[in-house]
């Protein structure tokens, strides 16, 4: 039987689907009767996900636009 | 994708670990061979010795060459990988400019370390060519290579008393009856030796494709298409060995259509000739015909393997100027009139399959002259830039800055992006050089590069409250991102940088890693350590006792 600490070393290739299928196994076995590292699996998947739906860092056109402007007159400035 | 489909290596090939190690990714190059595995750990055994490893040379001097001599062959998936992969060891792209061009004077240096290398891209080079690799990145702006001679070397010879046992020499000796000069020359380098000893074992010995015959005439007729005495000695008495005439050998080699000996194996000949002879233009039309004779993918990778085997040999013979083993064969050179098949006239344009690429359009009206159409650019990518940028910066006002001096270069450089790759693919890694060289400049203590402490600790987890069934009804779509936001803001550099390419850019594993400098593993161990930190961050607005007092 593994640990929480063997759980942990290995929950990245668990939580990507790409651990090897007798790990696997092994870390659902322990998985199946330890609360603790089934709440941080599920709290993991769910940070993904909430993370990568944010569209975070994602900049407002009235941000944008000026600075499109501002490069494009460096460019022009350039050619010119 | 190349002229054939691509083969998943084992993830157990212990070639994928050394390939990523050094260039970070697994390049087109091998994978596209995945059918041969153990050619690949072969090839991957040879490159670690030749290339990767400093030894009396530099790796970065020896990767330089690589690139000066992939650009004078005017060969684009060569010149590509490389010019990425010394980006990333940190050579600035002024240098890289200088050897593209053939003015470094990395370019004509001699000595073995060197010989080795422009052998390695004589391999590489024609390999790339057969297997007709598009390139992994935008590839730099060659010149025409009529512009560029082949860089001058003198001839190293090294007279070298080395004993030539082992175990490389006694497989050479079993295998080819005698150790020929050729292998005796490098008796310095018995690890390189060794390296060659395995390539000729996993790419000849083995029947399951070709046979060894096969494979042995393909590099006889590699050798006299290339011109190569020397090979073409080493060959015949090889073939001889196996109970072919002489004389057949040298019809083989003055133009194999009148050899009856090789009819049999006439498109395979054809192949190898025209591989070899490099200056005539190869194409996914003669693999075709390959193809519909029929030989199997497997065996035409063999025989573009075997052709690339024979470059790589004959470079080296030259370089070191072995003395020849044999006294030479009456040669008659082989000339596309002694052969049909073969186009007299040069050249024709590669078959290259381009990806379609919904930005090159509008590239083209740029470059054409029309420079308010890059306005459009700005507006299509200015979000993915911003984003990979405040990944790598951490603030605001820096990233806009870097996001401006980002697409500035591309304009200046547009010239250099020839579109084969995706224009949003080359302008991302503009992107992670201009921000990581900010980051350098602003915070030279802070690297970026693997350490080994990082990765030792294991993590453990401090919040093991339980989360919200459905954590996104919590909060507003806006709240939400907030949240999120300053929470990134807050993870150390590697992590933060690492989170972002691959969670908010959407890149894959592979493209972050490469885009970044670093190991596929190392990318992978920080992108876990940031999505947990995240949890541990963002768990207190999520968990079941905060849905009861959420608004």
């Amino acid at each position: 039987m593994i640990s929480c600490a063997d759980f942990m070393a290995e929950i990245g290739n668990y939580l990507e689907g790409e651990a090897a299928a007798e790990v696997r196994l092994q870390l659902e076995e322990h998985l199946a009767h330890c609360v603790i590292c089934q709440v941080v699996v599920d709290s993991s998947r769910k940070t993904i996900r909430i993370v990568t739906e944010s569209g975070s860092f994602d900049l407002p056109d009235p941000v944008l636009k000026p600075i499109a402007s501002e490069i494009m007159s460096k460019i022009r400035k350039e050619q010119a | 994708m190349g002229y054939l489909p691509e083969t998943a290596l084992e993830p157990s090939c212990a070639a994928l670990a050394l390939l990523r190690e050094n260039y970070g990714f697994v390049p087109g190059l091998f994978r596209a061979q995945g059918s041969l595995p153990h050619l690949v750990e072969a090839e991957a055994v040879l490159a670690d010795a030749i290339l990767f490893r400093d030894t009396a040379v530099s790796r970065i001097e020896k990767e330089c060459l690589v690139l000066a001599e992939a650009a004078a062959r005017g060969n684009t998936y060569c010149a590509a990988l490389q010019w990425q992969t010394l980006l990333l060891l940190g050579v600035p792209v002024e240098r890289l400019t200088h050897l593209i061009s053939g003015a470094d004077p990395a370019a004509s240096a001699a000595t073995f370390d060197h010989f080795l290398a422009v052998a390695w891209t004589s391999f590489a080079c024609t390999l790339a060519m057969g297997l007709g690799v598009g390139p992994d990145f935008a590839p730099p702006q060659l010149p025409s290579a009529n512009n560029v001679a082949a860089a001058a070397r003198g001839i190293c010879t090294s007279k070298n008393t080395e004993p030539v046992d082992g175990a490389a020499f006694a497989f050479l000796r079993e295998q080819l009856g005698f150790v020929p000069n050729l292998f005796r020359a490098q008796a310095v380098r018995p690890d390189v030796v060794e390296a060659e000893a395995g390539i000729i074992a996993s790419l000849l010995l083995p029947e399951d494709a070709l046979t060894r015959r096969q494979k042995e005439l393909v590099m006889l007729m590699a050798c006299a298409w290339d011109r190569n005495e020397y090979g073409v000695a080493l060959w015949s008495d090889t073939l001889r060995r196996a109970g072919m005439p002489l004389e057949s050998c040298d019809q083989i080699v003055a133009g194999h259509a009148t050899a009856p000996a090789a009819s049999a194996d006439e498109p395979l000949l054809e192949l190898a000739a025209k591989l070899a002879a490099g200056g005539l233009e190869f194409g996914e039309a003669d693999i075709r015909r390959l193809r519909d004779h029929p030989y199997t993918d497997r065996q035409i990778l063999e025989a573009i393997a075997a052709t690339a085997l024979a470059k790589f040999l004959n470079t080296l013979q030259i370089g070191l100027g072995v003395a020849p083993d044999f006294v030479p064969r009456p040669v008659t050179w082989p000339s596309p009139q002694n052969n049909a098949n073969l186009p007299a006239e040069l050249p024709r344009p590669t078959d290259v399959s381009i990806p379609i690429d919904p930005d090159l359009e509008t590239v083209n009206a740029v470059r054409s002259g029309n420079v308010d159409a890059f306005e459009q650019l700005i507006e299509r990518h200015s979000r993915r830039v911003y984003r990979t940028l405040i990944g790598i910066l951490g603030d605001p006002e820096d990233a806009r800055d870097a996001m401006q001096d980002s697409f500035l270069k591309a304009f200046q450089h547009l010239d250099h992006f020839q579109g084969r790759a995706k224009f949003s693919t080359w302008l991302i890694s503009i992107a992670t050089n201009t921000g990581l060289q900010q980051l350098r400049e602003r915070k030279p203590f802070e690297s970026l590069d693997a350490s080994p402490a990082e990765t030792e600790e294991t993590f453990r987890p401090r919040e093991i409250r339980a989360w919200t069934e459905d954590p996104e009804q919590l909060y507003s779509q806006a709240e939400r991102r907030q949240l999120i936001e300053s929470s990134v803001m807050k993870l150390p550099t590697i992590y933060r940088v690492a989170v972002v390419l691959r969670d908010l850019e959407h890149l894959s594993t592979e493209d972050a890693a490469a885009a970044l400098g670093l190991a596929v593993p190392t990318l992978k161990s920080r992108l876990l350590r940031g999505r947990l930190m995240l949890r541990e961050d963002l768990a207190p607005h999520f968990t079941r006792r905060a849905s009861e007092v959420a608004p």
